[in-house]
């Protein structure tokens, strides 16, 4: 009697603790407090609920050659080990990458200056995502993630649907939670699509970085096995290459400048130069060849789901001091050196066959760092253009005739963008403006398109504390701007200690995986968020002309409910003065915030704007032949008819 | 044959006195034109260091006896630095906007002073031409650093400009802009009394500062001469 009580009494606490344990399945952009909360500053509207309630499954659309994901929770209010795990139950086979979601912990909130609006800020923010596989034994609460009193554990789920998947078929997913004494599980279900992504990225989503100081401090174990040499040690060129890797699988290009504001060359980035005068020139490519060879050929992408590609864009060195030596500025020496020297690294780059991509002169200093007596960067007083145009006549003289290889001139405008749209026409290819001077001027992108130019614009990147809405904006901006692309000017630097001592994480859509035993980058939610909304721009951009004949004919509503106009700004009357006139507290009053910040939208809003962009593409390809002719075009929907020509430049 | 050689001998004496009269008279004129400046001094002695307009006084002094390898380079580019650096045209290196605005405080625009930086084209490009061949006197690398205090407000300095290498030991508590800032005390040291001055505030790290003088011999801006241990046994590509 005795034992069969005590056996009871087990059972009962079992049941009491097991029944506490919750899986829950939800949309993309829940993000969740250490205590299983949804944040709360990312919903306006209705908050979400998850989508594991068994008697209404949610079904998803899920296009081909691309991703979908989904948050999984797990939740206790005692804690304790547990396993969860993930499989495909039904369908055609999908990929699965299960992530924990890390817990970014700061002791304080961030301070203000006097004035000063107060930052959001939260003391624990789910953001960096540790790769697991597809299942993974913990222990809640978490216990190299320090949570005080976590009784939620935050996953990340991508689920990767091959382009060669067949359409109008249903993939099931069974997620499994088991603990001491209790297990359960759920299901999550989709529809494959006829529609697929496109390989192309419809808009280029540029992740800046400033050289191999950014990433290989974040790796002091790394570092201190290779030793004194490890800037140009293969394990240092590895770590690079999976750095452009991460970027490229998530639709993103990365973009790590080699050179200083001084004009001192880091020697990963360059060729050796040799010689003087007549004889400038390269004399040994072997680093340069083992960092950037297979960027170029594209073979560093090649166990990427994306397949191996060239890059589309490489940073050259070329600055003031190089190739060509600052001291003989302004004499037939200098002009000598700077085009015997580029002349021959274009020759180097044909012999290679590097001519997919766009090898930029991009000149990056400013006066206020003392190296040079001109902006490269940001531009203000109309006497520096005279530079640009002298390393154009350079660059054009250094180009062989009938080259392939893509030398452009890129230049980061922000003051002056208006007034150098003329003066500098003919010379910038690729125009990167700052994104708040940009608003001000809605016929631009067309006119620099007419002209075969590319155009971005550039400004950061949201805090992991601000509403997960704003990472929609730059893809969405660049889409109702009609542009090409947009530069997040520094994503790889997290900060110094941006597990315990976070900073919002402004500077940074990657973190170093040292932490968990891995010598590469790890994603975070605001990079794989950016992807899909990129996957969905380029589904947007395949239905734009039906969507807009029909918001035309009024059968239907802008699918993001705001018209083009509404992202641009008036032009401030006081643009008539000289830029040297301006001053940072006019522009602060000549932009508005953006729609998404004005109207309070939130995640409900763009999972109807997906769904209608679904829509109206369906529409676009509507024959059998149409829908495999679209899946299998690099591009997806018609190549943009804002590319530049191959080798139109210089020429 | 006799007479051939003789010939010969006569010709190459006469070319020896010749020349050597020509020398004679050269050196004359240049060593009465150079002493004009300096009546005090016996004919045919140097003046004393002290009785020479600047920068003479100072840039002839050579590395202190027993300086390390790596001051004596740094030495050799800072006198040089003194003396074909000139102080009139660093006074011209930025434009009176600049200067103007670098103090003026707008709370709604903090980067003000870095925004408005700005520069005269020719005399940048001339003064950093020079620190940049003076630094060639090194094998290594070297880099020259111009200071100077600002017009409108000469507690506080500015680094002016910067050559390639890169790295500094002065002024590296800046204003949050990097534009200007309170002098290291080495800096006010040099300015103040021209003497050229070793400094090695961290390990592995080398700068002799120099003064650069105007034509009225005042002294405008100060060079720091710096390298560091990898960088001075660095080959220059």
């Amino acid at each position: 009697m005795r034992r069969a009580l005590a056996g009871l009494m087990l059972l009962a606490a079992m049941a009491a603790t097991a029944h506490a344990w919750e899986l829950q399945v939800w949309n993309e952009f829940s993000r969740f407090t250490p205590d299983g909360q949804l944040i709360k500053q990312d919903w306006t509207s209705q908050p979400p609920e998850p989508l594991n309630t068994i008697t209404r499954p949610n079904r998803i659309p899920a296009l081909r050659n691309g991703y979908v994901s989904l948050v999984l929770l797990v939740k206790d209010i005692k804690g304790g080990p547990y396993r969860l795990s993930v499989s495909q139950t039904e369908g055609p086979p999908v990929q699965l990458d299960l992530y924990r979601a890390w817990y970014h912990l700061s002791p304080k909130a961030p301070a203000t200056q006097p004035g000063e609006k107060p930052k959001l800020w939260l003391p624990a923010v789910p953001d960096a995502l540790v790769p697991i596989g597809s299942s993974v034994e913990l222990t809640l609460p978490t216990a190299d993630n320090r949570v005080p009193d976590q009784k939620a554990q935050m996953f990340w789920l991508d689920v990767f649907v091959p382009k060669d998947a067949p359409p109008d078929q249903q993939v099931t997913l069974k997620f499994t939670l088991n603990t001491a004494g209790f297990n359960t599980e759920a299901y999550a279900v989709m529809d494959t699509q006829r529609l697929a992504y496109p390989d192309e990225d419809p808009i280029t989503a540029d992740h800046n970085s400033y050289g191999i100081g950014f990433l290989s401090g974040q790796y002091p174990q790394l570092r201190a096995k290779v030793g004194e040499k490890f800037n140009t040690s293969d394990e240092a060129f590895q770590l690079m290459h999976e750095y452009y890797k991460i970027h490229y699988e998530n639709r993103g290009t990365f973009h790590n400048l080699g050179y200083g504001h001084s004009g001192a060359v880091t020697e990963q980035y360059v060729p050796v130069l040799g010689g003087y005068g007549e004889t400038r020139g390269p004399v040994d490519w072997t680093l340069f060849e083992k960092h950037f060879g297979p960027l170029l050929d594209g073979s560093a992408f090649k166990d990427t789901r994306r397949g191996p590609k060239p890059i589309d864009y490489l940073y050259l060195t070329i600055n003031p001091e190089w190739p060509a030596r600052y001291v003989l500025l302004g004499s037939q020496g200098y002009e000598t050196e700077f085009v015997n020297a580029v002349r021959q690294m274009i020759q180097h780059f044909e012999k290679k066959g590097w001519t997919k991509t766009k090898f930029e002169m991009f000149f990056n200093h400013k006066k206020r760092y003392k190296g040079f007596d001109w902006d490269g960067d940001e531009t203000r007083w109309p006497k520096d253009d005279v530079y640009f145009k002298l390393y154009k006549r350079l660059l054009a003289q250094a180009t062989p005739r009938g080259t392939a290889v893509q030398m452009i001139i890129r230049h980061d405008a922000s003051w002056r963008m208006h007034e150098q749209f003329q003066s500098l026409n003919g010379i910038v290819d690729l125009w990167v403006c700052s994104g708040g001077i940009l608003s001000w001027f809605p016929w631009a992108p067309a006119m620099l398109h007419e002209r075969g130019n590319l155009v971005w614009f550039y400004g950061g990147t949201p805090e992991a504390w601000e509403p997960i809405i704003s990472i929609i904006e730059y893809p969405l901006q660049a889409w109702k701007w009609e542009v090409d692309g947009y530069c997040r000017w520094l994503t790889n630097s997290p900060g110094e200690d941006p597990w315990f001592n976070f900073n919002g994480g402004g500077e940074a859509l990657v973190y170093s995986g040292e932490r968990f035993g891995m010598e590469k980058p790890i994603p975070c939610i605001r990079l794989k968020l950016e992807r899909n909304i990129i996957q969905d721009v380029a589904i947007l951009k395949m239905a734009d002309a039906k969507i807009k004949d029909a918001v035309a004919k009024g059968q239907m509503s802008p699918p993001d409910k705001s018209g083009a106009e509404e992202w641009w700004n008036a032009t401030p009357q006081a643009l008539h003065t000289p830029a040297a006139y301006w001053n940072n507290a006019f522009f602060e009053g000549a932009s508005r915030p953006s729609v998404v910040q004005r109207e309070k939208l939130d995640p409900n809003w763009w999972l109807g704007v997906r769904n209608a962009g679904i829509e109206g593409a369906a529409r676009t390809y509507e024959t059998d032949e149409e829908i495999e002719r679209q899946a299998h075009s690099p591009g997806g929907a018609e190549a943009p008819a804002t590319q530049p020509q191959e080798g139109s430049h210089a020429k | 044959m006799q007479s051939k050689r003789t010939k010969v001998l006569w010709l190459l004496f006469s070319m020896l006195l010749m020349g050597s009269m020509g020398t004679g008279w050269l050196l004359a004129g240049h060593l009465t034109a150079g002493y004009t400046n300096a009546p005090s001094s016996a004919p045919g002695t140097l003046p004393a260091a002290d009785r020479l307009p600047p920068p003479w006084q100072v840039a002839p002094a050579a590395a202190p006896v027993g300086a390390r390898p790596v001051y004596r380079s740094l030495h050799e580019i800072a006198r040089t630095v003194t003396c074909m650096v000139d102080g009139e045209m660093v006074k011209e290196v930025l434009t009176e906007r600049a200067q103007e605005k670098v103090f003026q405080v707008d709370p709604k625009d903090k980067w003000a002073a870095g925004d408005n930086w700005d520069y005269n084209h020719e005399p940048f490009v001339r003064i950093k031409q020079a620190l940049e061949r003076a630094g060639y006197l090194a094998a290594g690398q070297v880099t020259c650093n111009l200071y100077m205090p600002a017009a409108a407000n000469p507690k506080q300095w500015y680094l002016v400009m910067n050559t390639v290498y890169g790295g500094k030991q002065m002024m590296n508590s800046v204003s949050p802009d990097g534009i200007s800032g309170a002098p290291d005390p080495e800096l006010v040291q040099v300015f103040m009394t021209g003497a050229r001055l070793e400094v090695s505030k961290d390990k592995g790290q080398y700068s002799v500062l120099t003064p650069v003088y105007d034509s009225l011999g005042q002294i405008t801006a100060v060079v720091e001469v710096f390298t560091r241990d990898e960088g001075f046994v660095q080959v220059r590509k």
